[in-house]
């Protein structure tokens, strides 16, 4: 029975914990090349760093294994981060800063979802067409300036250290947590892999496939609008060109994580781990003190390579 | 060594293992030149694993393959081809979007070249013209139409004729009637038998189609279990009734159960479909009852409507007018969730593309419609576990664990895993459209007996179905409809397959309208 389990735990996340060897052989190489690597202060500032980034590639994961791909979602942390913004620096409101920062994130993957799920677009297009409004909105209404100026509470709160860890990094573990049961233990979690992998069967299953799908655009903006809100917490300040680029990092973090491009495939473990190699990567060239120039050349290597081990493994378990 | 040089390929002693499955446990084969030799056996017994072998698409574990006196190895497809050993899939390798001619001569490009540079349309495109003047129908296609407007039969040929431009002298064809109707395999039919005797070209055909064995094969080579039972037997000498008892390995007194036809003639209506038209024009004014307890058979030509009904009165497809009533209540906002909350199941055609989903596991896929229908928003994996295992031993599904891929399963098991979902949903009418297309005896009577006991419970079914044998044993009355129309029903006494066929195709013969 017990071996079942394991067997049944190795199948299912064979590629999770291929990704976790990796890493783990990854932390262990680095600790004897650079000394500062395995350190409380650099770890502790690496999760810092990638939260904003860990945050999006949940929503970027529920999109793409449900068939489809979310580019908005940098621009959209831009948008909801300046609109909330401006208006909590006006009035020194936080919890309606605050809903303005979900509702309009929020409002951006319904759009996304609405021209997916039930007009048909295909979702890089209608991704992009919203990336690229969400952006120009946000100049609109900053006239590209920055805003600063946030209640004071949102620092208190944000950045407070519970057992030296600030607030925002455990809120962030928080959601991957409450997200990874969400996808494995919910109607909305089953059907986003059900349709990803077969969508007219889960149409002829009686499943709403517009309307799930439009829920996955949702949730990716809503996780848009918590990643504004550390964005937010951790610079104390809005500037326009905030996101800009942030989803190619979340769609190359999930990939690194086994999330396939073709939809049905992945897991929210997976991405993490995906987010984790990526960005203490960065941080492991930073430190070994490799020209910046050159960085962008290993980390795309490392993203083809991923995605090359994991095809080649699948194909060969069948 | 002797009898090596008898055929043109030879297998001896193969071994093949799939992980915890062994599919070939020492099998041998040969083909001579020229001949049409059957592979059969029922889904699992290994026939498709020995073709592919041979073709270099699975490795075996030992064991060894002669081609013409020689031993060979092939290690992959390319390899097989470079031999003259071809393989035609069911799934087919072609480019829908190009032209007949450029996927004939897809990757000989280079012996089009012109200057080593430019293609050379002209010559392509006589080469190919070429090719399809080789068979009857070809000569009318032509070779600028892009294959995606292509019958499957003729992409079937098109397939034959890429082998045959290879310089084949063996051509595997797999299941190639599956998706072929009656006249289309005639058609088929005339190819290999024109290929062979001009060409001496070997035909190893897999089936499991035992009618078209008969027609086609001469010589025939069963399998069960992974071993063969019958090696290289002369057609001629056989019954069909050797035939399944070799392949199914016990007699099968009536395929189709013991049925008291006719029994449910008195039961209240249960459902009720009034004047049903389609958006696209191709289900016209159509409307039938249906009684408790009763097996309907809905059949015609392909094309006729049938499937097209089913997915409007479904919910599937919208449709343009027409009321849909189960126990005499309309279902006012015909959506399939409304369908199957009233009380229908759809058992679709293509279990591949529309019916299961083949990437997740078996669990995931019975559980899939009840868990939709749940309103909890939560979801048992436990009940999910419990409802595969209670409908595994109902169904008799042969699978390995609850969370294994459902592509991990034979079709008849993807069949029984697919009927399982909507049992699961306890309909009072189930559509099936098409129960057994491309699975085994064993595997079809277990459905037949399966439909039986749901009607016995009670259960309606309406049976869409081009097989008329299957028809003739399973329904108690049947339907015919032709363009889109309903032309006529059949009392079970009255059907056989020549009023199907009159009615089918000339629109008369029977009781004109079905009440």
């Amino acid at each position: 029975m017990r071996n079942e389990k394991v067997s049944r735990f190795m199948k299912i996340y064979r590629s999770e914990i291929s990704m976790l060897i990796v890493f783990i052989v990854f932390c262990i190489i680095m600790s004897f090349a650079s000394p500062a690597f395995c350190t409380k202060a650099n770890i502790l500032n690496v999760l810092s760093q990638m939260s904003v980034v860990a945050i999006l590639a949940i929503g970027q994961t529920v999109v793409i294994v449900s068939g489809g791909i979310d580019l908005s979602v940098g621009m959209a942390v831009g948008l909801s981060g300046m609109l909330g913004g401006m208006y909590m620096a006006r009035t020194q409101n936080l919890a309606v800063g605050i809903l303005i920062v979900l509702g309009v994130a929020v409002l951006v993957g319904l759009i996304n979802g609405f021209l997916t799920g039930y007009l048909k677009i295909a979702a890089f297009i209608a991704t992009l067409g919203t990336q690229v409004i969400c952006n120009s909105l946000t100049y609109v209404c900053s006239d590209g300036n920055s805003v600063s100026g946030f209640p004071k509470l949102m620092d208190t709160v944000g950045n407070y250290k519970l057992f030296g860890i600030r607030f925002y990094i455990i809120f962030m573990i928080l959601l991957y947590v409450l997200m990874t049961w969400v996808m494995s233990n919910t109607k909305t979690g089953r059907f986003t892999y059900a349709i990803g992998s077969n969508a007219e069967a889960s149409r002829l299953s009686g499943v709403n496939v517009k309307l799930f799908t439009m829920l996955c655009y949702m949730i990716s903006g809503l996780m848009c609008g918590f990643a504004a809100l550390v964005n937010m917490v951790r610079l104390m300040a809005v500037d326009p060109t905030t996101g800009s680029g942030l989803e190619m990092d979340a769609i190359a973090a999930a990939v690194i994580g086994g999330v396939s491009m073709a939809g049905g495939k992945g897991s929210l473990p997976g991405t993490f781990i995906g987010v984790l190699l990526y960005c203490f990567l960065r941080n492991a060239l930073n430190l070994l003190g490799i020209n910046p120039f050159w960085q962008g050349t290993v980390t795309g290597v490392v993203i083809v390579v991923a995605v090359l081990a994991e095809s080649i493994a699948s194909k060969r378990n069948k | 060594m002797e009898a090596k040089k008898e055929g043109i390929l030879i297998a001896e002693n193969i071994h093949k293992r799939f992980g915890g499955t062994q599919a070939l446990g020492g099998v041998s084969f040969c083909l001579r030149a020229g001949e049409v030799h059957a592979l059969m056996g029922e889904n699992g017994a290994g026939k498709s694993t020995l073709g592919k072998i041979f073709a270099g698409i699975h490795q075996p574990d030992s064991g060894d393959i002669y081609f013409e006196g020689e031993k060979i190895s092939v290690e992959n497809p390319k390899a097989a081809k470079g031999k003259g050993i071809s393989i035609v899939l069911q799934e087919f390798n072609l480019l829908p979007d190009l032209s007949i001619a450029e996927n004939l001569i897809l990757g000989n490009e280079e012996y089009y070249r012109l200057a080593g540079l430019v293609l050379d349309k002209r010559r392509m495109y006589s080469h190919s013209r070429e090719l399809l003047g080789l068979f009857e129908m070809g000569a009318s296609l032509d070779v600028y139409e892009q294959v995606k407007n292509l019958s499957i039969a003729q992409m079937q040929i098109l397939e034959i004729l890429k082998a045959v431009d290879a310089d084949s002298k063996v051509i595997i064809l797999d299941e190639p009637t599956a998706a072929l109707s009656g006249n289309e395999v005639e058609q088929l039919f005339a190819v290999v038998r024109k290929l062979k005797s001009e060409k001496n070209i070997g035909f190893i055909i897999v089936s499991h189609k035992i009618e078209e064995i008969f027609e086609i094969a001469d010589r025939v080579t069963v399998f069960r279990d992974g071993t063969e039972v019958l090696n290289g037997h002369d057609i001629s000498g056989l019954t069909e009734n050797d035939l399944v008892k070799s392949m199914v390995g016990r007699e099968i007194q009536n395929l189709y159960g013991a049925r008291a036809f006719g029994c449910c003639a008195e039961a209240d209506v249960i459902f009720r479909a009034e004047n049903i038209c389609d958006m696209k024009g191709r289900v016209k004014n159509v409307s039938l009852q249906l009684r408790k307890g009763e097996i309907v058979g809905l059949t015609g030509v392909v094309g006729a409507g049938r499937t097209e009904f089913a997915r409007c009165i479904f919910g599937i497809d919208k449709k343009k007018s027409g009321k849909v009533f189960v126990h005499e209540k309309e279902i006012k906002k015909l959506t399939i969730k409304n369908a199957i909350k009233a009380g229908i199941g759809f058992v679709p055609e293509d279990r591949k593309y529309d019916g299961l989903i083949l990437e997740e596991s078996i669990a995931d896929n019975i559980s899939l419609v009840l868990q939709n229908m749940q309103k909890n928003f939560m979801i048992s994996k436990k009940k999910s576990v419990q409802d595969t295992e209670k409908m595994q031993k109902e169904l008799n599904i042969k699978m390995g664990r609850y969370y294994d891929a459902c592509d991990s399963l034979s079709g008849g098991n993807q069949q029984k895993v697919l009927l399982g979902k909507w049992m699961l949903t306890e309909p009072e009418i189930l559509i099936i459209d098409e129960p057994t297309r491309g699975i085994d005896i064993s595997s079809k009577s277990e459905i037949y007996s399966i439909l039986n006991q749901l009607s016995g419970a009670g259960v309606t079914v309406l049976m869409i179905s081009s097989e008329q044998p299957e028809i003739i044993g399973m329904c108690d009355r049947v339907l015919v409809m032709r363009e889109g129309e309903l032309v006529g029903e059949l009392a079970h006494d009255e059907i056989t397959e020549h009023q199907i066929t009159k009615m089918a195709t000339l629109g008369s013969g029977g009781r004109k309208n079905a009440k």
